[in-house]
């Protein structure tokens, strides 16, 4: 840290503010979960004590309101995506979607011929992490969420973007 | 004693013996009366010594003996045949008593000797009974396809009720409450309503399956319908769990039930364009300006 490191004592960390804002955020991200499909049994899987999510710092909640994250889990309707962006719309900044699964990335099996399948949620939210699979297992949507914390990580919320 | 005596003795004797006293009793001449009871009991002793022989007319004539039995032995096989049949009374109205105690006796020996000998046969007569006394689905399509027709005649659009019953959908929510309330149909579960598209120069059909619970039978209904207009009266009142069904198939095939207390879409949102399920369905451009890709290319 420059000129401030070895300048004070022990359990004193010395830090930008940015980059202090990035570690909080980035190890509490409180995911919106709605199980869609046969992903959410997984997803499921992956909150139960063998792989407890909890202990990267993420815990689900049932409203939008309190969620950073949402993790779109199964096959999302044409019915279904108005209500995703809805609820997209209803999360605070700053705020990222998972796309879990194949069906939620491109349309899995219904690729070609389903009609009411949408052809991935990116074409409603944007999304910050793919997870391929049909569907995950608990240790990919696990690697998933890490590299959803690395993201959250480099953001610079307090730094001016140069547009 | 002349020849005329003892011919009348003999006769009355023979005619004691199988049972009717009358007219022993009936000889006017007192000795020869004796006389013919004289020779009755005899007889009868004489029977009793060797019951082998037979014992019905040991006074008659010799040469008329044999041809008797052997008539009275395949007098006694045909009722024994007939009481296997089922008919208990041939032997029954046997009015000799020995005639049919011994017709009883070769009765209970054939029902051993069936039993014992083939028992893989047994069960067999058994099981005929039970596809004569039970309607086999044939018939019980055919029973239900005339009930129907006798109660609400000219509903039925065919007489060919081979697998299933065709309405026409005249009176069929009087014709379902019908089959529901009849003890004799009690059709007390509705198992599934189906659409069916004939193609797009044909009709289209509604299909319901239906389950009696008591009697455990089950039937099915068909009911034609146009493709221009298509309309079927409703039986969500009937059985609540047609409520769904039939919105599924309205949402599918288009298919309009009328009476439905709530017709309208169940899986496929409110504003969705078209039936999916019909033979000549075209997907929709855009929905809510999120495109609807037909058929993406280059993944293949």
């Amino acid at each position: 840290m420059g000129l401030l490191e070895n300048k004070f004592q022990d359990n004193v960390v010395v830090a930008s503010m940015d980059k202090l804002l990035g570690w909080a955020r980035s190890t509490s991200p409180w995911f919106f979960q709605f199980g869609l499909a046969c992903c959410a049994i997984e997803m499921m899987a992956t909150a139960a004590s063998r792989h407890d999510l909890m202990r990267i710092g993420m815990i689900p909640r049932s409203s939008p309101r309190q969620a950073d994250v949402m993790i779109v889990a199964g096959t999302v309707t044409m019915k279904m995506a108005l209500r995703i962006k809805k609820l997209y719309e209803q999360m605070a900044n700053p705020k990222y979607v998972i796309a879990m699964g194949s069906c939620a990335t491109s349309g899995g099996p219904y690729w070609q011929h389903g009609y009411h399948v949408l052809k991935g949620v990116d074409l409603v939210v944007p999304v910050d992490v793919y997870i391929p699979g049909c569907p995950p297992r608990p240790e990919a949507l696990i690697e998933g969420l890490l590299k959803l914390q690395e993201k959250i990580q480099m953001d610079r919320p307090l730094t001016k973007k140069i547009a | 004693m002349s020849d005329e005596q003892i011919k009348l003795i003999e006769e009355a004797v023979a005619k004691a013996l199988t049972g009717d006293m009358d007219m022993i009793n009936n000889i006017e001449d007192r000795v020869t009366r004796s006389k013919a009871k004289a020779a009755l009991v005899k007889a009868k002793r004489e029977a009793k010594k060797s019951p082998v022989s037979d014992s019905e007319n040991p006074p008659s004539p010799a040469p008329s003996k044999p041809s008797v039995g052997d008539e009275k032995l395949s007098f006694i096989d045909d009722v024994v045949a007939k009481a296997l049949a089922g008919d208990m009374d041939a032997i029954n109205n046997i009015e000799d008593r020995v005639t049919r105690s011994k017709a009883k006796a070769a009765l209970v020996k054939a029902k051993r000797l069936a039993k014992s000998s083939t028992v893989e046969d047994a069960p067999k007569p058994e099981e005929s009974t039970i596809e004569d006394s039970i309607p086999t689905k044939k018939s019980f399509y055919q029973i239900v396809a005339e009930a129907i027709d006798k109660k609400f005649t000219g509903s039925l659009s065919n007489n060919d009720v081979n697998g299933y019953i065709q309405l026409n959908g005249q009176n069929w929510f009087e014709i379902a409450q019908y089959l529901r309330d009849n003890p004799d149909f009690l059709f007390d579960s509705l198992q599934c309503v189906t659409g069916y598209d004939y193609g797009v120069e044909g009709e289209l059909e509604v299909r319901y399956n239906l389950h009696s619970m008591t009697h455990n039978h089950a039937i099915e209904i068909r009911i034609k319908t146009n493709r221009t207009n298509p309309k079927v009266p409703s039986v969500e009142q009937v059985w609540r769990i047609g409520d769904w069904f039939e919105r599924e198939t309205y949402d599918m095939y288009g298919i309009e039930f009328e009476g439905h207390r709530n017709m309208s879409r169940i899986l496929l949102p409110d504003d969705w364009e078209g039936w999916p399920l019909l033979k000549d369905y075209e997907t929709q451009e855009t929905y809510h300006g999120i495109v609807v890709p037909k058929v993406k290319d280059g993944w293949e």
